[in-house]
């Protein structure tokens, strides 16, 4: 039953101590039953040290509001059309806020900062700002919503919170969970009337290509062969998460959202998003069928912008120019040969340039002042691919020493990726838009400098509940 | 000129002189020249990343994505 109270612009709680009113915040909040996601929520905010939640209410949610236009008020006997909203605190700071719906599964857009022990390790966040009562908050965070399971199922859910993280980080359009369910439409089938029943994934795909994010298909098992090697699924979905893209990932009957990345020594663990969980889940067992969800059977990366060039192409294309400007000059042909014999780690990200230029002088250790002004001043493609060959003796998830990078143009063709900038010890070249010919000019020489990938490290973890 | 006073005279450079190409002369041949069969082989490594993209599209119908 929904409380009597709910939403009530004054005869409500309005404030919940995390500590001794957990139980009663969880109470009110699971009024048609346990809700899973709720009691994640509430118990992973636990490694943020929250001493109390505030309740907002009535509050008018744009997502809520979608589903009920489309879906509850159509009802004989809906359910309210407001929400209350939860706005979490350490003392003063901000952790994050949950809007509660009225329905059996409550937890609506929510944003909560990652736990600690994961912080480095969970790429994809995005800046979300709230204004109550006249106070501003900022917290970064996935975009989260659980499936009502009514009207949106776990594909609509995964699908919105990359279509919201994609708005808030990089400024496409805000599509509501009604605008996902109408791009994805119903599944065909006898008896479908308005309530969803799941989707297939080519009309996941087909979704985000109307929302305007087109998404690149990789079949883990049919990875694409460079140098007659086939890539490995690591390699594929790390070279978006470096690029802040999230990855949707099927698996059998369920889709989910890789969000991040990290090491806990050498072994590669992924962050993900699962809707029917939490916002936040690390996943260290995930090859060969060892996650908890089984197989993974294909992964979907929407893109925010015009990307025409996948990543391994890109990589290709960058390792090609390595390979002739190092081999251009006495001075960096061991470069060329440590290239050869495979003891440089590539690291390939895709980047809006503008944002590149600016995080040019920020690397630590520094790039010369020189090379800043050089790949500064080139005029470059909106969305760069660039590929920063480092040193291997470095561990995988600590910070990276860059010994040389070059930057592809994203938006040239796929199967002619067009070099833009690139710097080897002692040398910049640039490309000019207008030009054949590559243009080379001295700088001084450096060892390696920063990377502009921080260090993923994650520290040994105790097994998480997953429920 | 040392690494350090480069670096000086290069941390004047104003953004009226970034917002032109500080790059230096073209030069002929960067490296050494491609021949026609290592420019195919370049052209048949980006060629046969193409088709894996292909599978994989084709494969969506039969997945079910909940």
């Amino acid at each position: 039953m929904l409380p009597a109270d709910w939403a009530s612009s004054v005869e409500r709680p309005r404030r919940f101590d995390m500590t001794s009113e957990l139980d009663e915040l969880k109470a009110r909040y699971q009024m048609f039953g346990a809700s899973q996601q709720l009691r994640n929520l509430l118990d992973d905010l636990g490694a943020l040290e929250p001493t109390h939640a505030l309740v907002e209410a009535p509050y008018v949610d744009w997502d809520y509001r979608a589903e009920f236009s489309q879906l509850y008020s159509r009802a004989f006997n809906p359910p309210s059309d407001k929400a209350e909203r939860l706005l979490f605190f350490a003392d003063d700071k901000f952790l994050g806020f949950a809007v509660m719906r009225p329905t059996p599964k409550p937890v609506g857009r929510t944003a909560v900062a990652p736990p600690p022990l994961i912080a480095n390790a969970a790429i994809c966040l995005a800046k979300h700002h709230v204004r109550p009562a006249g106070d501003r908050h900022c917290v970064e965070a996935y975009p989260f919503l659980s499936q009502d399971g009514q009207y949106g199922r776990c594909a609509h859910a995964a699908i919105w919170s990359i279509a919201r993280y994609h708005h808030l980080r990089h400024g496409t359009a805000r599509r509501s969970i009604a605008a996902v369910v109408e791009a994805a439409g119903t599944r065909e089938t006898i008896d479908r009337t308005f309530a969803s029943g799941g989707l297939h994934l080519h009309e996941v795909a087909s979704a985000f290509r109307k929302l305007g994010l087109p998404a690149l298909m990789y079949d883990p098992k049919k990875l694409p062969k460079v140098d007659s090697k086939r890539e490995t699924l690591e390699g594929v979905a790390c070279r978006y998460l470096d690029s802040g893209f999230p990855v949707a990932l099927n698996t059998a009957a369920h889709l989910t959202v890789l969000i991040g990345y990290g090491y806990n020594c050498d072994e590669l663990v992924f962050v993900r998003s699962d809707d029917n969980e939490r916002p936040y889940e690390l996943v260290h067992q995930w090859r060969d069928g060892s996650d908890r969800l089984g197989e993974w059977e294909m992964l979907l990366v929407p893109l925010p912008g015009r990307i025409h060039v996948p990543s391994e192409h890109a990589e290709l294309a960058a390792r090609r120019e390595l390979d002739r400007v190092s081999g251009a000059t006495k001075n960096t042909l061991w470069l060329r040969q440590k290239l050869h014999d495979g003891e440089l780690r590539l690291r390939t990200y895709a980047i809006d340039s503008p944002e590149y230029k600016c995080a040019l002088p920020q690397r630590a250790p520094e790039l010369p002042d020189e090379v800043v002004d050089h790949h500064q001043s080139v005029p470059l493609a909106s969305w760069i691919w660039v590929t920063e060959f480092q040193d291997k003796a470095v561990a995988p998830g600590a910070a990276g020493r860059v010994l040389a990078e070059v930057a592809i143009d994203a938006t040239s063709h796929r199967l002619n990726p067009r070099p833009l900038l690139a710097n080897v010890p002692g040398g910049c070249y640039g490309w000019l838009p207008e030009e054949r010919k590559a243009r080379f000019k001295r700088v001084p020489a450096q060892d390696s400098y920063g990377s502009a990938l921080p260090p993923r490290p994650v520290p040994p973890l105790k097994v998480q509940a997953t429920g | 000129m040392s690494p350090d006073s480069a670096s000086a005279t290069a941390r004047r450079s104003s953004l009226a002189d970034r917002l032109v190409p500080q790059v230096g002369e073209p030069v002929e041949e960067y490296a050494e020249p491609l021949t026609n069969e290592e420019e195919q082989a370049y052209r048949d490594e980006l060629d046969a990343l193409e088709p894996a993209h292909a599978a994989a599209a084709a494969r969506l119908h039969t997945l079910f994505a909940g």
